[in-house]
């Protein structure tokens, strides 16, 4: 599985309401995700991936593509199949 | 006086799970242990050497939104699960409207559930995250775990979740809360769900017990194994009320929700009743955090005030295997119903279950009203019985017109329930 739909996937596992989830599907405003619902995908990833993702950074994301990217950046590892790191 | 029927059963365990398949799993004695595992015994030697799993707790297939799943514990998840059967054996018409369960006939249903401890694996993960630099300083047999701090660790920890979520998935709005007993609390729960409805506070209540104490590596079950409450037993099989029991069979956890109703209300709904409860008593040793009072004074004056002058026909015994609370209890049975010929029917399902903890009581409740039901009384696995009870030890046809359940949990809390058949003269 790639790493955008891993991302997708988690989203979708995450929601409250069923929806269908872009890479261009904006967190807040598309999805009128609260602060609850966020702290479940930030949770999420973070369990997924094995890392902490610092609360301000992630104030800064508003599409399942800007997740994707930073998680590119953060670990460069982490393009197809990779195995998870299991702890930050 | 309103009277309180049971018109649901949705018991959730490893010998079976929905009404049927678990009330022939009791009749059958079908017993569910497991060895332990290797990795149990990374730096402890158990002295038990068998446990019984918990029942599958895989939400999905029960129509609850998948998210469900990721931020609930298995308590919360054998609660949904036993609530979802409950409700539907009693026959209530649920409705969707999009991920959510409406109930139009349960609005201000309440909800009081019993649980013993909540599970405590994901504290400790989040524990060890929060104090651990890097992966390096988690002990290398947890490898094959996944450490992270869970940012959901407090609603998932705290024990009022698994109420909780049983109110929010069927958006039922009277109150909801748990009662905490220890090995009590099932019985606890039913008792107070009973006296609101009783008083008229309610109408219907989601009532019953839930515990699932499952780790990776078993070092919660060691907190039992240590006090050396857990049977040691060749074969695993706890054998309560022998004379050579040595301690009860550890449950990883299991659940059994409940559908207390008043009576017209179920009547004028057309549902099915299961049996009545007649009465509710508790009392408290305020003896010990652990051991029973050997005088058994509470427990005798808990079966006295049950039974008054009526004829019992049955009693579930709380039974536990555990050799000398089994000693106290036989006492207790004897002196309060008399010699062996006067006693009523009596077992334990906790032979069969072993000890779920929390869910006990609901689940020996269940099994008292399925007797009551059915005209069944189950049996249990006895090696050298105590001469003083009148145990069944296989299966039986018989009339069951008033029963009793009882249980007793550490810390010294005493509950039973009354039974009787709904249609009694």
């Amino acid at each position: 599985m790639s790493l955008e739909e891993r991302v997708k996937k988690i989203i979708e596992e995450n929601l409250e309401e069923k929806a269908e989830i872009t890479l261009e599907t904006d967190l807040r405003d598309g999805l009128n995700l609260d602060s609850f619902a966020m702290v479940l995908i930030v949770n999420a990833l973070e369990e997924e991936f094995g890392i902490t993702i610092d609360d301000q950074s992630f104030r800064e994301i508003h599409t399942v593509s800007d997740i994707v990217q930073a998680l590119k950046q953060r670990c460069p590892e982490l393009q197809e199949s990779q195995p998870e790191r299991k702890m930050s | 006086m309103r009277r309180v029927v049971i018109t649901g059963l949705g018991p959730v365990t490893s010998s079976g799970t929905g009404k049927e398949d678990f009330w022939k799993s009791v009749l059958g004695n079908r017993i569910c242990l497991k060895n332990i595992p290797e990795n149990f015994e990374i730096g402890y030697k158990y002295r038990s050497r068998y446990y019984s799993p918990h029942p599958d707790a895989d939400l999905s297939g029960y129509g609850f939104p998948p998210y469900y799943g990721k931020v609930t514990q298995g308590e919360d998840k054998l609660a949904l699960i036993a609530s979802s059967l409950a409700l539907k054996d009693a026959g209530f018409q649920i409705d969707k409207e999009g991920n959510r369960f409406v109930l139009p006939e349960l609005r201000s249903c309440g909800v009081i559930v019993g649980i013993g401890i909540s599970s405590l694996e994901n504290g400790f993960h989040s524990y060890l995250a929060h104090v651990a630099r890097d992966r390096d300083e988690i002990p290398q047999s947890l490898n094959s775990v996944k450490i992270h701090y869970n940012r959901m660790v407090v609603p998932m920890l705290m024990p009022n979740s698994v109420s909780s979520w049983i109110s929010i998935a069927y958006g039922l709005k009277g109150p909801s809360y748990t009662v905490n007993a220890a090995c009590a609390s099932g019985i606890f729960a039913i008792g107070n769900a009973y006296q609101s409805i009783r008083n008229g506070t309610e109408d219907v209540i989601l009532t019953g017990g839930v515990e699932c104490l499952s780790d990776s590596f078993g070092g919660v079950m060691r907190g039992f194994d240590v006090l050396g409450v857990l049977t040691q037993s060749p074969d695993g099989i706890p054998y309560p009320f022998s004379k050579t029991s040595t301690g009860f069979l550890f449950s990883q956890g299991a659940a059994c929700i409940l559908v207390l109703e008043e009576y017209q209300h179920a009547v004028k709904r057309g549902a099915s009743v299961y049996a009545e409860i007649i009465d509710f008593q508790s009392n408290s040793d305020a003896y010990n955090i652990v051991q029973m009072d050997r005088s058994g004074v509470q427990i005798k004056r808990l079966l006295h005030n049950l039974k008054q002058d009526r004829r019992i026909d049955y009693l579930n015994a709380h039974g536990s295997g555990t050799h000398v609370n089994d000693s106290i209890e036989a006492e207790a049975i004897a002196e309060v119903f008399g010699p062996k010929e006067r006693q009523p029917y009596i077992n334990s399902t906790k032979g069969i279950l072993g000890h779920t903890l929390g869910a006990s009581g609901a689940l020996e409740t269940a099994v008292t009203a399925l007797s009551i039901k059915e005209s069944r009384v189950h049996g249990h696995r006895v090696h050298d019985p105590r001469e003083n009870l009148n145990l069944v030890e296989e299966s039986i046809e018989a009339s069951v017109n008033v029963a009793m359940s009882t249980s007793y949990g550490f810390g010294g809390h005493n509950a039973g329930v009354l039974l009787s058949r709904h249609d009694r003269p």
